[in-house]
């Protein structure tokens, strides 16, 4: 009984070791870590908090990336929409009266310019980026703040916290002032698992 | 029939209607026109999926979240897009309070006109009503005086569908909202502007929580 609590404890030691390796711990190991990863897909669930709600917001949704920059990003409860990202260009769609509808002349707004960061996060490339200095932090996290005031007019600043897996983020949140900021936290990621043909060009 | 004949008579109708003033009521008890169960009574907060219309064009769709307390009249309210990202939220008393508001939303005036829009579908009027009766169209009004002169009739159709008209001073219709069964909470409401702002706003319910159950 000791013998295999003690087996037991060892293992526990070894994983967490490994899995704290992970990311890696300088701008330069996150972006190798994450050379490795081809695709991540995961559930997320999205708390929108604010001084005037009596309740948090919460929306859940199924995100999915691949690599070099391929991205999407499905709400799918309560208010189904869909960001879709590839080669460059960026759609989306609602669903309404029970078909998709794709939203024409849709300005680029806050949280499409974050969605679209993503992909570039997943990567590992969190400074060579025009809108946003990065930060590293203490325990896997990296603060991103807006070069642009104006921008910062909608998104204060973004914290992500890194997942002990390569190429996995645990959470992404959103500060858009004191009275108001997002938490998304993803949920059973799959790392270079294979993609459906057509998922970031096709509605389904 | 000619697709413009087709047109005009409609159109007629519309700007007649908008012309027209407050309908002529035949008085009847207000007991029965004037029913408390036309708007939600407590403190709840809604969250709607809005689709806006200004001019004819579809704006992107947005969230709008309302909470609002009938006891005390209050009510606060955003506007956000589909992922979160607050673009405009205010508060309302005796004025609107804005906490924050970004482009298109921050045009002067946008505020004020936002919440008297979201005060008539989610709050019942101040004051009592001054009158209540039968429309010539069938339909059963009880009016109440607005702010600056304004009238407001709550609506009950000869098809008991819930309306909500508003009238400036002048008698104009500015505001035409039709509620269907169980809104605010469950179902459709749509807001047509029709004082030369030219927008309709149709809001959709997805959640309606009781607050401090």
């Amino acid at each position: 009984m000791v013998r295999k609590t003690r087996k037991t404890a060892v293992l526990l030691l070894v994983v967490s070791a490994v899995l704290t390796l992970g990311w890696g711990s300088t701008e330069e190991e996150i972006r190798e870590a994450a050379a490795g990863v081809d695709t991540v897909q995961a559930g997320f669930v999205q708390e929108k908090h604010m001084k005037m709600l009596a309740r948090p917001l919460v929306s859940r949704g199924l995100f999915c990336y691949e690599a070099p920059g391929s991205l999407r990003w499905e709400y799918t409860d309560p208010v189904k929409s869909l960001l879709l990202m590839h080669a460059g260009r960026t759609r989306r769609f609602t669903f309404q009266d029970g078909k998709w509808v794709e939203e024409a002349g849709f300005d680029l707004q806050a949280m499409q310019v974050v969605v679209e960061q993503i992909a570039g996060w997943m990567a590992g490339r969190f400074d060579e980026n025009d809108l946003f200095t990065a930060r590293l932090l203490p325990e896997r996290r990296i603060r991103l703040t807006p070069k642009n005031p104006a921008f910062g007019r909608y998104i204060e600043r973004i914290e992500l916290t890194l997942s002990p897996v390569p190429g996995v983020m645990e959470s992404v949140t959103l500060h858009e002032g004191e009275n108001s900021f997002t938490r998304i936290r993803f949920t059973s990621p799959a790392v270079n698992r294979p993609v459906p043909d057509g998922w970031f060009t096709e509605v389904r | 029939m000619t697709g413009r004949r087709m047109l005009f008579w409609p159109l007629l109708a519309v700007f007649l209607s908008a012309c027209a003033g407050p309908p002529v009521l035949t008085p009847v008890p207000k007991e029965s026109a004037c029913s408390s169960r036309f708007f939600m009574e407590g403190d709840w907060q809604f969250l709607h999926r809005l689709s806006f219309a200004v001019s004819g064009r579809r704006a992107p769709s947005l969230l709008g979240v309302t909470v609002v307390s009938t006891h005390r009249r209050s009510l606060k309210t955003a506007l956000m897009t589909t992922e979160g990202v607050v673009l405009f939220e205010a508060e309302s008393g005796d004025t609107a309070l804005v906490r924050k508001s970004l482009p298109p939303f921050d045009r002067p005036g946008f505020a004020e006109g936002l919440m008297a829009d979201v005060r008539m579908l989610f709050l019942p009027p101040a004051g009592p009503p001054f009158a209540a009766g039968r429309a010539p169209d069938g339909s059963l009004v009880c009016r109440y005086r607005g702010p600056e002169g304004e009238i407001l009739d709550t609506v009950k159709t000869a098809s008991d569908r819930r309306q909500i008209h508003r009238y400036d001073a002048d008698g104009r219709r500015i505001r035409t909202a039709v509620l269907e069964k169980g809104a605010p909470a469950a179902g459709r409401m749509v807001l047509t502007a029709s004082d030369g702002a030219d927008y309709r706003i149709e809001m959709e319910a997805v959640e309606a929580v009781r607050v401090g159950e």
